[in-house]
């Protein structure tokens, strides 16, 4: 419990959270600009269309969301040449799951904001259908898991290198990446292999659309299990390479 | 009875090997000075007694308990360390950047302002540590080293940076620890004259090697005392003086001889003249603590 504490007091006055959180509020916006059409049809199927959207754009933007994050929680050792001291106080493991602990306990309340946002966006746009709430808990589910897998991969970086440059690039292309592999379902194997892909590989709303008839239309999808295994299988994977990592590293 | 030991202790990176077979024994109360050159391999030895590096081979000891992976943190909880540079985090104040230590060691609070006393940080304590000037980090360094009163007390090149007044007041800080609190100081440094000031024990170490290492006293015997001797035919003169059973060896263009009483060299610059050698100079020489340091590491003692 010291270790936690201790890496809550560390961030004293960074403000690790607004860098995220600004993030958080551009996709927030972007949804609601995506989202806000008059068109009865689409109103009446809006909650399905948030489901339809939201993991489209995190898929963008959580990759850079959680680079960010896992940069500010580790440079402040890099900058302060701290791993000397800390390594003498406590295991290296310990720093490691402190670390992993405060970006969950972050990304966890960024989660809880962005479903209780989805919700109130529904709402406020005039949707006239009903959030299914399984559908919603299992997209929560989702979105904290690979969010989680993706912070611990750029967790593991930011810690190994010390040129947080190479992390954040890491992030930044982990996005582009996630964009393409949301519209290549045509290689499933290349989404289910790389934690950017996982947002589109557990995508469970479809869309039908044709050019005759420009109508949206949205339909649930079976739920791709094996995605969500393989983003769980990811999450434990990057925990243990990163914790082993550091304890193995010599400072 | 030695805190610190290592038997054949050894660490290689690359191709390099950075520490060689080291035998370091520490005394306990003991300040012992860790001496050698730049890139000697100081650091890194340092760093292994922590567990911060793996040795290669080799094992090491403290307290009594082998240094591995089980003991570790139970050892490094009567330890205190400062290498290299000091840690710090530079948003947090001096007394903040205590905090932190005193957590993770689970030490009472009133720990913070005993140490922020002993390096005489008091006034400074709510500053930001990334506005501290060098000397001010490298004295809440040796602070977080101090907090739990620790038993022994690892210092790489504590004075690195330090304005002379500076190097003054941690020299004496660390002479003082000893008797203070009944620590064993083991300090590095590149300065022969910085360890002749403050250690009571010595080891050299040169590419990894350990040179020398005994009592400071024992560094001082080798600076005895000697005759050199410039005669107007030093090669006839030193067979002359071996004849007589002295140990005469050149010495560029003196002859060295080992220290004689007074009639003893009058009787050497009596056999000298009888023998037609004029006689040109006769002077009383002692080596410095620079030019054995010369001698066991091929570098200049300030390196």
């Amino acid at each position: 419990m010291n270790t936690f504490s201790t890496e809550w007091f560390k961030a004293k006055r960074r403000k690790l959270y607004l860098a995220p959180a600004a993030l958080l509020v551009i996709q927030l916006f972007w949804l609601f600009w995506a989202l806000r059409d008059p068109d009865p049809e689409v109103i009446a199927q809006g909650y399905l269309l948030i489901l339809y959207n939201a993991p489209l754009i995190n898929g963008i933007m959580m990759p850079t969301i959680m680079a960010v994050l896992a940069s500010r929680l580790a440079d402040v050792e890099h900058k302060g040449q701290t791993f000397k001291l800390l390594n003498t106080l406590q295991r290296p493991s310990s720093l490691y799951w402190a670390k992993a602990g405060c970006g969950a306990t972050y990304i966890l309340s960024f989660c809880l904001i962005q479903i209780t946002m989805l919700l109130l966006m529904g709402r406020v746009l005039g949707y006239t259908d009903s959030p299914d709430l399984w559908a919603y808990g299992l997209y929560f589910a989702q979105t904290l898991v690979i969010s989680l897998e993706i912070f611990l991969l750029q967790l593991d970086l930011s810690l190994g290198v010390r040129n947080q440059a190479f992390s954040l690039g890491v992030g930044l292309c982990g996005s582009m990446a996630g964009l393409f592999l949301m519209f290549m379902p045509q290689w499933p194997l290349l989404r289910l292999l790389t934690p950017w892909g996982h947002f589109g590989a557990t995508m469970f709303v479809g869309n039908m659309w044709s050019a005759e008839t420009p109508v949206i239309s949205l339909y649930y999808m079976p739920v791709d299990w094996v995605g969500c295994f393989m983003a769980l299988v990811g999450l434990v994977l990057f925990a243990v390479v990163g914790r082993t990592l550091l304890a193995r590293k010599e400072v | 009875m030695e805190i610190i030991q290592t038997q054949n202790l050894c660490k290689r990176y690359g191709n390099a090997m950075r520490v060689n077979r080291l035998n370091l024994k520490v005394p306990e109360g003991s300040i012992y000075g860790f001496l050698g050159p730049n890139g000697a391999g100081k650091s890194t030895t340092l760093k292994m007694i922590l567990g911060l590096a793996h040795p290669t081979s080799g094992k090491i000891q403290v307290f009594s308990k082998p240094m591995d992976a089980h003991n570790r943190l139970s050892i490094l909880k009567k330890v205190g360390s400062l290498i290299e540079s000091p840690s710090y985090y530079a948003h947090l104040t001096g007394a903040e950047n205590l905090e932190i230590v005193r957590n993770l060691r689970g030490l009472p609070a009133s720990q913070v302002d005993e140490a922020l006393r002993l390096v005489r940080l008091e006034e400074q304590r709510d500053k930001p540590a990334g506005h501290y000037s060098l000397g001010m980090k490298q004295r809440l360094g040796l602070a977080a080293a101090l907090m739990g009163r620790p038993k022994l007390l690892i210092l790489d090149e504590p004075t690195n940076g330090l304005d002379p007044s500076g190097i003054q007041e941690m020299r004496e800080l660390i002479k003082s620890l000893p008797a203070q609190f009944g620590m064993t100081v083991l300090v590095s440094s590149h300065l022969l004259g910085e360890i002749d000031q403050m250690a009571d024990h010595v080891g050299i170490i040169h590419q990894g090697e350990l040179v020398f290492q005994d009592s400071l006293q024992a560094l001082h015997t080798h600076s005895r005392h000697h005759l050199a001797l410039r005669t107007t035919d030093n090669r006839a003169a030193m067979g002359i003086l071996k004849g007589a059973g002295l140990s005469a060896r050149p010495d560029g263009e003196f002859l060295q001889l080992d220290k004689l009483s007074d009639r003893d060299t009058a009787a050497a610059a009596r056999l000298l003249v009888e023998n037609q050698i004029g006689l040109l100079r006769i002077e009383e020489r002692q080596k410095s603590l620079e030019d054995i340091f010369l001698e066991l590491t091929g570098k200049a003692a300030s390196l």
